[in-house]
Formats: structure tokens, C-alpha cells, sequence
């Protein structure tokens, strides 16, 4: 077996070629015009592949522009150069020594259109490559590389010579014997002068990694085909010998399809746009005496972008929501605008994101970073976009989270005329809050998460204001001494909240725990989500899925919980149908244990073409009409809403 | 021990003597497993055409970047373009050449990684023809095998032999695998379901090599033959060795990726 490592540093000598300290250089000719020695030197570069450098200088009382190429100081080397030179025909050189201050030289690049080569075949023990073209700017590389439509892999490779680095357009490897196919077919393409690199030991395509290449440039690309970077293919002879170690680079990033990356700041801008109108029907005018009628639209935009072959992302989601009758849910958020930067082992995001903590269906008791949207949904799944820091370590044993919050969001509630509301309306104007910083406090989090083969952890808390809050009653006075209508008015507590949530597999059971304690808000209290999922792959005979989720909830509060999942069962059934037209059904019925009420939901979604989808929802709770929730009797509802992708 | 005779087995030449089925069978699968060891990682994009039995079709787009582990099974995460209902979706597998793979689901709109059940791997993926357990990473362990015979195919030398799952949770009894001979490339799988009947035939079409070593379908059509519908998976844009590394295969990598 071959040792590899000397293999490559050899070649990498070979194509760096770095100028030695004695600075000798080999004179390949001597001209008194200056275009007429780029013109030679240009063939010369076609006809050798040496780096060939314009150098001005004065004899006698003239200037004289003479063609150099460095010699190397290995004796291998030389022979080879010498070797070049002499199948170039060029015979009559010399050797000419410079002082350790090199003066300015020029380098001289092979001009395509003047090139007329016969290229020589060499018989090279491996496969050579086929240099299509050498270029000082990275656009013309680029262009030449757009062009090859070759079955060969084409790649970059940047060759630094006395300072000066250009690029040059690799085809190959190619074997010994169709390397004169692939210059007639070069040739065929209007491309002419390429020539053959060869060695003969095993060459590698070497691409200065530390160098501002942009990952497009190092990358193989297949031509015709969009852009997509990829690393240079080391010429190795592949006998199952594996190191990942030695081919370990900077990862590149995804290639995104249909996106020709051409500019150095990565791939370009991602734009994705969807629209959706919606209309709910309630079933009653209910307590408040409203419209049944709801018609609403919503615009959600993203902008996504990466950089820095991946390590760096900017997304960017603004949302809003214009609703025909209920000016608070008529509303504009920013669900996303952030920064990601991506090392090995951590990762920074920056600015307004989401982030959800949690295994549970029927409630997220652990998940407490963004505010709900209420308005958008009272099923609690809808966020509001949270300002934070995030720094996230990724270490072998788990990863570890910690979140500096800036800023409070309120939660939004419905207006006068919203549906499904309380009978009181929450007036959110002037909220109370516990911090005297108000929303501008500055929260902290942290979360520790981690799997131990079937088991999954997590471990989290927080110190903040309170998303969830508590309500006073209060009188709403337009005018003084005129009795006010009552309202409830937030209160927003600071808390401490610690949470656990576990999720662990036995055969196709998944089993799940979500259990937290709170201080601030009044008395300390605890609360617990847990029960199981289990789907039944092919139910009936069918295709499709059934998946079963029941779940129990507590709270130590009892009634007097603000929540419903005080003491209340959950069961769910999620249907997927496995259709091309991605059909699901999900029903849940939310069982209170105590007072026998209990809410049923529905939601149904289905793909309609390629770019639309449906989605049903229905609402409807029962219970005792003179209990504390029994106005939401009259609220029962069915939405349908239909999503444009575009 | 059985480790030294499986090694010993694959160092003899086929068709040597003393060789049961079983053995040879075994013996093909792991030289086809050593032939594709080495890739290091793996991006490329697939898009998957469902067909119904009128001919009807539907279109998915997604990426697969995949992580060789040695000594394990492989990492991967894929990741919806089209269509947008489900784009940015994605799937982190670990997959494990002995014991249950570890799989995480990501659902870009409520931006939460969900850990889902590997052993429901019969069924279909995404409402094709494929289920989850056909495109899961084929270790060598996943099956006992047995030699059938030579025969065939396409005017391709193959070895036959019939491969059974060793997990139960499998939706099939057995496999029929036509493996050509001069580059042990899978060329044809038969499916039979848990009645042992014949559910889907699999075939691999225009392989091409990378890297001078590793082969690659453009084109694998599955083809039920209860339902008469058919999904075909176009590979595009294969890239190797690009510099991936775990960082690339973890849950923020799976949330990160759209």
C-alpha cells in the first residue's frame, strides 16, 4: 500500500510550487516590446502549464522584458521543468539568480483565443488532469466553468505564485488515454489551449482553505447543471482506507435547489410567501350578543439567506392578520428576525425567534420562551416572536441552552367584538406588572437537553415575567362619576418556573412526562402533563396511520386554576391518511374529570394542486350551562381557511 | 468466534466449497457493504413521483445529506422543498447496525423536534410507495440472508438471494435481491408482505460511479403491485466527501436546515 500522506504533500508542493529563498528563476526569453512578450509568455504558460512572470528590467539603456519561471529547489522538479521546457520547444534558456528583495514581476496568463497547442499526452501512472484555463479573476474562472459541459467533474483550484494567486479550471482526472478526447472536445466547444497537468506521482487538486475563496470556488461542480458547491475531489486510490480526520474541511453549505450561487456572500435570498384567507362560523350570537360571521385574512412572508458556506443564517418572517370583525385580532408580528452563527460545538442566534420546549399534545406546560398569540388561536399553539441571545453548547452530554430574554410581549386578547372571548373583556391597555422595568425586563432562561438511547431529557428554567397572566376585575370609567363597564386587566407576576420533560419508547409506545413548579404567583404550585402516543401503521388494511394519544393533566391548584387542565383527561386521534395529497384529521376530546364538561376539537387539513391547502377546524364544548365556563357553550365554531403558497 | 468465520468466509473466493447458502449469502451482502465503505458524506437532492394507477402524478423535492459512521449505521437528515405545505420539513436518522434507529422529526411551524418511533417503520414515507424501513440505511445486520442462485438480469451476471428482516416490526417476511456480480450493485429487490405475498418490486436503473468507486442509481422505481401505484426516486446533483461532520447531523442542525 502506498503511503498517502507524502503523496499529496509532494503534489501540493508541485501545483503551490513556492519560490525558494535563492530566487533563482530559469529566463525563458528576452523581448524589447512588452506586448510581444505577453503574447510569448501567454503561449508559453498554454504550451508548459509553468507559471511564467513578466519581468521588467534595464540593459544598457534599455528596457527589456524578459519571461521567468522560478525553479524549484527539489532536483525532481527541475528535471521536470526541464522536461516541460524542452517538449515546449524552448531550448535556449538560462538561469538568471535575483537579490532577496524580488522586484515587481507581472504574471502572465494564458490568453485563449492565442493559443494553438498540439498538447502531448503523457503516460502518468494516474489519471492527469486537464487545465481548461488559468485566470487572475475568480469571475472569469466562474464563467469558463459555466461553460464546460463535460461529463468530467470540473473544479477550482487556486495556485499562488510569487505572491500572485490566480485560479485555475481543472477537468478531471482523466485517464492517460482519453486525455486527447477531452481537449478535442474542449476544443470542440470553442475552448482551445487547454493543456495537461502532469506528475508522476498522484496529484490533489489543493485549494487554500484559509483563503478568500468562496465555497462556490472550491467546489466540483457537474457544468449545465445549477451551481452547487462541493469540496475538490482528492485523486486517491479509494481501497476502504478511511480517515475522516485527514478529509475533515469547512463544511459547505446545502446547495440549494434551483439557486445559481455566484457572489461571494454564499447563496442568494430565499423568499417564500403564503397567504391565507379564513372564515368562522359560530353556531350562536352566545353571551356577548356577536356577528356568527368572521371572515379574516392572513400574510406570512420568509426570508431566508445563508452564508459563510452555512455557518451563518439570517432569517427573516414578518406576519399579519387583517380580521373583518375584531379589531385586536387584526394584528402585525414579527415571528422572526434573526441571526444564527454556527461553530462546531455552539451556536449563537440572535434577535426574534421561537423556540419550543416540550414532548406533550394537550398542553405545553414546559414550553414557556414565547408568548402565545392568543388572538390568533385560543388553542395556545400560535407564538409570538420573543427578542432574545441564545447561546447553545453542543457537547457529548447534551445540549445546553441559555437564553437572555430582552423584552417582554404582552398577551393580545380579543376586542369587543372578538370571538371566542370571556364574557368580560380583557382591557390590556395598561397591564400590571410586578417588575417596575415592566416589559422591558430582561428575563433569563436555560435548558438542558439529552437522549440516552430510547429515553429522551429535558431540563429547564426560567426567571422572568410571567407569559401567563393573572386577572383583576376592574371598572372601565370613560367619564368620571359615570359608572364603567367591568373589565379584567392583566397581571404579570415575575416567576420562577423549573420544568422537566422525559419522553421514553417501549416498542412503538412513546411515553411522556411534562412537569413543572412555579413560584411568584401566588403560592407555589405544580403541574404535570403525562401519558403515551402510540400509532398504528396500516390500520384496517389501509395506508394510513393511526396515531392515539391520551394524556393527563394536574394541577395542584385545583378549580381555582386559571387553566383548564386542572384534572382533565385528553385523548387524541391523528389520522393520516399517507396520500399524496398529505390528508391528516386530528380529534381531540378534553374531558374534565370533575365537572364532566368536555371540549372536542377537530382539525383536518388537506393539500388541493401544488400550491394550496385546506384546513377545517371545529370547536365545540358541552357543559353545564350555569357553571363558570358555561357561556362557551355559544361559542362553539367551525373555520375553514385556505393557505396560497407562493 | 462467528465474527473470525464471517471474516474468514469473506476472504475466500465464492463459490468455494463448504459454503452453505446462508454463509455465501451473508458473504455477498458484506462484500457489496465493503465495496461502499469509504465515502466519508453525501449530499444530493431527490425528487420522488408518485404515480396512481390511472397515471396520475405528484411531485416531491428534498435534499439528503448523509455522514458515514464507522463501525455504525449511518447519520442522515433530509429536508422538503416542494411541496410547501411540508417544506423545511425534516428528519434526522440515526440509524444503527444493531438495535432500533433514533429518528427526530422537525415541524418547521411549530418549531419543535419531535422524536418519533422507529418501529413504526412499515409505513408508507410521505404517502409513497416507499416505506420508512426501505430507504432507512441498509446495514448488513438488518437481515439474515440466504443464497439462492445465478441468474441474469438485463444481461447483468446476478447473484439471487433472499434476505429476511431481524426486526419484527418489519412490515415484511422477506426479500428477494438480484445483485450484479462484477460490482455488487443492487439491481432488483422483491418485497413480500407479512402474508408472504408479493407486495412491491424495487429497481435500480443507471448507475453511475463516483469517485472512481462508489455507485450510485439516478433512478429507483418502486412499483406496488396490489394497488398498481408506483413511486420513482430521480437522484440529482450527487456530491461526496464535501466536509460534513456531526455538527451537521444534531437536532439544531435538523432545525437550522430549510
Amino acid at each position: 500500500m502506498k503511503l498517502r500522506l507524502p503523496g499529496s504533500l509532494l503534489a501540493l508542493l508541485l501545483i503551490a510550487a513556492p519560490v525558494s529563498a535563492e530566487h533563482s528563476f530559469e529566463v525563458l526569453g528576452s523581448f524589447l516590446e512588452p506586448e510581444t512578450a505577453r503574447k510569448e509568455g501567454s503561449r508559453f504558460v498554454a504550451e508548459t502549464g509553468l507559471e511564467i512572470l513578466l519581468y521588467e528590467t534595464p540593459v544598457g539603456e534599455r528596457l527589456q522584458y524578459r519571461l521567468l519561471t522560478s525553479i524549484p529547489q527539489d532536483p525532481v522538479y527541475v528535471d521536470q521543468l526541464e522536461q516541460r521546457l524542452a517538449q515546449a520547444g524552448l531550448a535556449d534558456t538560462w538561469t538568471l539568480r535575483l537579490p532577496d528583495e524580488l522586484p515587481f514581476m507581472e504574471t502572465v496568463f494564458a490568453e485563449l483565443e492565442l493559443v494553438d497547442v498540439n498538447t502531448v499526452a503523457f503516460a502518468a501512472p494516474q489519471g492527469n488532469y486537464i487545465v481548461a484555463g488559468s485566470f487572475r479573476e475568480p469571475g472569469r474562472a466562474d464563467a469558463l466553468v459555466e461553460r464546460l459541459s463535460l461529463l468530467n467533474p470540473v473544479s477550482i483550484v487556486r495556485v499562488d505564485v510569487s505572491g500572485a494567486s490566480y485560479q485555475r479550471v481543472l477537468v478531471g482526472p482523466v485517464a492517460a488515454d482519453e486525455e486527447a478526447s477531452v481537449i478535442a472536445r474542449l476544443v470542440a466547444q470553442g475552448i482551445e489551449g487547454a493543456w495537461v497537468l502532469r506528475s508522476s506521482e498522484e496529484v490533489v487538486p489543493y485549494v487554500q482553505e484559509n483563503q478568500d475563496i468562496t465555497p462556490e470556488l472550491r467546489g466540483l461542480r457537474m457544468p449545465g447543471k445549477p451551481a452547487t458547491p462541493k469540496a475538490p475531489t482528492p485523486v486517491r486510490e479509494y481501497e476502504g482506507d478511511y480517515n475522516p480526520a485527514k478529509l475533515k474541511k469547512k463544511s459547505t453549505p446545502f446547495p440549494t435547489p434551483g439557486a445559481t450561487s455566484k457572489s461571494s456572500s454564499g447563496e442568494p435570498g430565499r423568499w417564500r410567501t403564503d397567504i391565507a384567507p379564513e372564515f368562522r362560523i359560530f353556531n350562536d350570537p352566545g353571551l356577548n350578543d356577536l356577528d356568527e360571521f368572521y371572515p379574516s385574512v392572513s400574510i406570512q412572508t420568509e426570508y431566508y439567506k445563508t452564508w459563510n458556506g452555512g455557518s451563518d443564517i439570517f432569517a427573516f418572517v414578518p406576519f399579519y392578520r387583517w380580521d373583518g370583525q375584531d379589531e385586536e385580532r387584526t394584528h402585525f408580528d414579527i415571528r422572526e428576525l434573526t441571526w444564527v452563527h454556527v461553530s462546531d460545538d455552539w451556536e449563537l442566534r440572535t434577535g426574534i425567534q421561537k423556540v419550543f420546549w416540550g414532548v406533550t399534545e394537550s398542553q405545553h406546560l414546559v414550553d414557556i420562551v414565547n408568548q402565545t398569540d392568543n388572538v390568533e388561536n385560543p388553542d395556545g399553539e400560535e407564538k409570538l416572536g420573543q427578542p432574545m441571545i441564545n447561546l447553545s453548547l453542543i457537547r457529548d452530554w447534551g445540549v445546553l441552552d441559555f437564553y437572555v430574554l430582552t423584552g417582554f410581549r404582552e398577551r393580545n386578547f380579543p376586542g369587543e367584538k372578538g370571538r371566542p372571548r370571556l364574557p368580560l373583556l380583557v382591557d390590556d391597555s395598561e397591564p400590571v406588572y410586578e417588575s417596575s422595568a415592566e416589559q422591558y425586563r430582561t428575563d433569563f432562561a436555560v435548558r438542558w437537553t439529552n437522549y440516552f438511547g430510547e429515553l429522551e431529557v429535558g431540563l429547564s428554567h426560567f426567571s422572568g415575567t410571567s407569559r401567563e397572566p393573572r386577572f383583576q376585575a376592574d371598572l372601565r370609567t370613560d367619564e368620571p362619576g359615570i359608572p364603567g363597564e367591568a373589565v379584567l386587566i392583566p397581571v404579570y407576576d415575575v416567576i420562577d418556573q423549573t420544568g422537566f420533560d422525559a419522553q421514553y419508547f417501549v416498542g412503538d409506545w412513546a411515553w411522556k412526562l411534562e412537569a413543572i413548579t412555579r413560584s411568584g404567583q401566588g403560592d407555589r404550585f405544580s403541574a404535570a402533563t403525562f401519558g403515551f402516543e402510540k400509532t398504528f401503521v396500516g390500520i384496517l388494511g389501509t395506508r394510513g396511520d393511526l396515531g392515539v394519544v391520551a394524556e393527563y393533566l394536574f394541577d395542584d391548584r385545583g378549580e381555582d386554576a386559571p387553566v383548564i387542565g386542572e384534572d382533565d383527561v385528553a385523548l387524541g386521534f391523528r389520522y393520516t391518511v399517507n396520500n399524496p395529497s398529505d390528508t391528516t384529521a386530528l380529534l381531540v376530546w378534553l374531558y374534565d374529570v370533575d365537572s364532566d364538561e368536555y371540549l372536542m376539537t377537530l382539525e383536518a387539513s388537506s393539500r388541493i394542486g401544488a400550491s394550496w391547502k385546506m384546513i377545517l377546524e371545529a370547536s365545540m364544548f358541552n357543559g353545564d350551562p350555569e357553571s363558570e365556563l358555561g357561556f362557551f357553550q355559544d361559542e362553539d365554531f367551525i373555520k375553514l381557511e385556505f393557505i396560497r403558497y407562493f | 468466534m462467528k465474527n473470525l468465520l464471517v471474516a474468514f468466509l469473506v476472504l475466500l473466493p465464492f463459490g468455494l466449497a463448504a459454503e452453505t447458502p446462508e454463509e455465501k449469502g451473508l458473504a455477498i451482502a458484506e462484500e457489496a457493504d465493503r465495496r461502499d465503505q469509504g465515502w466519508v458524506d453525501m449530499q444530493v437532492t431527490m425528487s420522488m413521483i408518485l404515480r396512481n394507477a390511472r397515471g396520475e402524478e405528484n411531485h416531491r423535492e428534498m435534499r439528503l445529506k448523509s455522514l458515514e459512521v464507522p463501525e455504525d449505521g449511518d447519520k442522515s437528515i433530509m429536508v422538503f422543498d416542494t411541496p410547501p405545505n411540508v417544506q423545511g420539513t425534516g428528519l434526522l436518522t440515526f440509524s444503527h447496525k444493531v438495535g432500533d434507529d433514533d429518528q427526530w422529526l422537525y415541524l418547521p411551524a411549530l418549531k419543535r423536534v419531535k422524536r418519533i418511533a422507529s418501529k413504526n417503520k412499515s409505513g408508507p414515507f410521505v404517502g409513497s410507495e416507499f416505506a420508512f424501513e426501505d430507504l432507512s440505511s441498509q446495514e448488513v445486520e438488518k437481515y439474515s440472508y440466504k443464497y439462492l442462485r445465478d441468474e441474469s438480469l438485463n444481461g447483468l451476471d446476478c447473484f439471487v438471494s433472499e434476505r429476511l428482516p431481524t426486526d419484527r416490526y418489519s412490515g415484511y417476511t422477506r426479500q428477494i435481491t438480484w445483485i450484479d456480480k462484477e460490482h455488487y450493485r443492487v439491481q432488483k429487490v422483491d418485497y413480500y408482505d407479512r402474508k408472504d405475498k408479493l407486495l412491491k418490486t424495487l429497481t435500480f436503473n443507471n448507475y453511475q460511479q463516483y469517485l472512481g468507486k462508489f455507485w450510485r442509481a439516478d433512478s429507483m422505481m418502486m412499483v406496488n403491485h396490489v394497488n398498481n401505484k408506483s413511486t420513482e426516486l430521480l437522484w440529482k446533483e450527487y456530491s461526496f466527501q464535501t466536509g460534513l461532520s456531526d455538527r451537521d447531523f444534531n437536532k439544531n442542525a435538523l432545525q437550522r436546515t430549510r
